[in-house]
């Protein structure tokens, strides 16, 4: 895949797994890698941009003896998402079209 | 290699990072590691999952590199780490989506000349696609395809012993058969001795195949990395996103 096109999507699906409750490293994931590949040297630079650009915020927290980083989403965060809903909706059309005539 | 080896080569492969990036960079992979651990994970598994700390610290250096050339150019004075945007208003990612498609062509240069790092093509660098599947297709005919044929020889060679091993301790077990037949017509002697050379040789027959399939395993997921790397560097106009796969 397109690799700016794929950084922008892991962007989004890290942010969709972060909207019900807040989530760590491990966690993010295996929740998205059904969808989409991702390793863990993928998520750290999606993590930091989305942090730097205020998506998200973290905290620390203890877990297990331990300290665990959690990641939440922001307003600018949910609303990345719902602007993104647009892009993709595009992007469906798209696919419709090349699927249906470029086969 | 440890769960300690990795994380020394790579804190020794991003010491050039200010020291609360290289931070960062050790917790995430820390908590990471504690996490697949408590799930079950070996050791070897994860650093396995983890790949090369070398291709690690490079994605994250020229990650890094990029961020900051991005703020450069936008003109905001730079903090060590890029924090400093904070949390933006809508307006203030305008400039960003502008800037976005020159920050690509550097990070295209930085990556295409990091993704494969083997000796010679590293001056490569800036070469367009066509240039490199020239000049890969002009170094295999001038090596006489040298390096193709090493690794179907390499295949070659791993699937006959393989063969062997199965063929030795299928002998084994016939002449197993026999000796016991020996046994039972009265020469004990000779019979004792054809078992248990018999019995080695089915041990050893089974010990090589499973040694071998091992070898087979292993040389495969080589073999698969190095045409994946090979076909990207061919292939990709923009920086390789996955890796370790």
């Amino acid at each position: 895949m397109d690799a700016q096109l794929k950084k922008g999507l892991l962007e989004v699906c890290v942010l969709v797994s972060l909207k019900k409750e807040e989530s760590y490293g491990y966690k993010i994931i295996s929740d998205i890698s059904p969808y989409i590949e991702i390793s863990e040297s993928t998520l750290y630079p999606i993590l930091k941009r989305l942090e730097a650009t205020g998506c998200l915020t973290t905290r620390s927290k203890e877990y297990n003896g331990r300290l665990r980083k959690y990641y939440m989403i922001t307003e600018a965060g949910k609303r990345k998402i719902r602007d993104s809903l647009d892009d993709l909706e595009e992007l469906r059309r798209v696919y419709e079209f090349v699927y249906r005539e470029g086969r | 290699m440890t769960k300690y080896e990795w994380e020394t080569e790579l804190k020794r492969n991003i010491h050039r990072l200010p020291d609360d990036e290289i931070k960062r960079v050790m917790e995430y992979y820390g908590e990471l590691f504690d996490d697949k651990a408590e799930r079950g994970e070996s050791e070897r598994e994860i650093i396995f999952e983890f790949g090369n700390p070398v291709d690690v610290a490079d994605k994250i250096l020229s990650e890094y590199d990029g961020e900051l050339k991005n703020e450069i150019e936008r003109g905001v004075p730079v903090p060590p780490i890029s924090k400093g945007e904070g949390v933006a208003p809508s307006n203030a990612d305008a400039p960003r989506e502008t800037v976005a498609p020159k920050r690509r062509s550097i990070t295209v240069e930085n990556t295409s000349a990091r993704s494969d790092g083997a000796g010679a093509r590293k001056s490569s660098s800036g070469m367009s696609r066509g240039m490199r599947v020239l000049l890969f297709v002009l170094i295999n005919v001038l090596t006489c395809f040298a390096f193709f044929i090493c690794f179907a020889a390499i295949w070659i060679v791993l699937g006959s012993l393989t063969v062997a091993g199965g063929a030795m301790s299928l002998g084994g077990v016939a002449a197993t058969v026999v000796s016991c037949g020996a046994l039972f017509c009265g020469h004990i002697g000779a019979g004792l001795a054809q078992l248990g050379m018999s019995v080695a040789l089915i041990g050893i027959g089974i010990l090589m195949t499973i040694v071998l399939i091992k070898s087979i395993i292993l040389f495969g997921r080589i073999t698969k990395r190095t045409f994946v790397s090979i076909k990207n560097w061919l292939m990709s106009n923009a920086p390789k996103e996955t890796e370790n796969a």
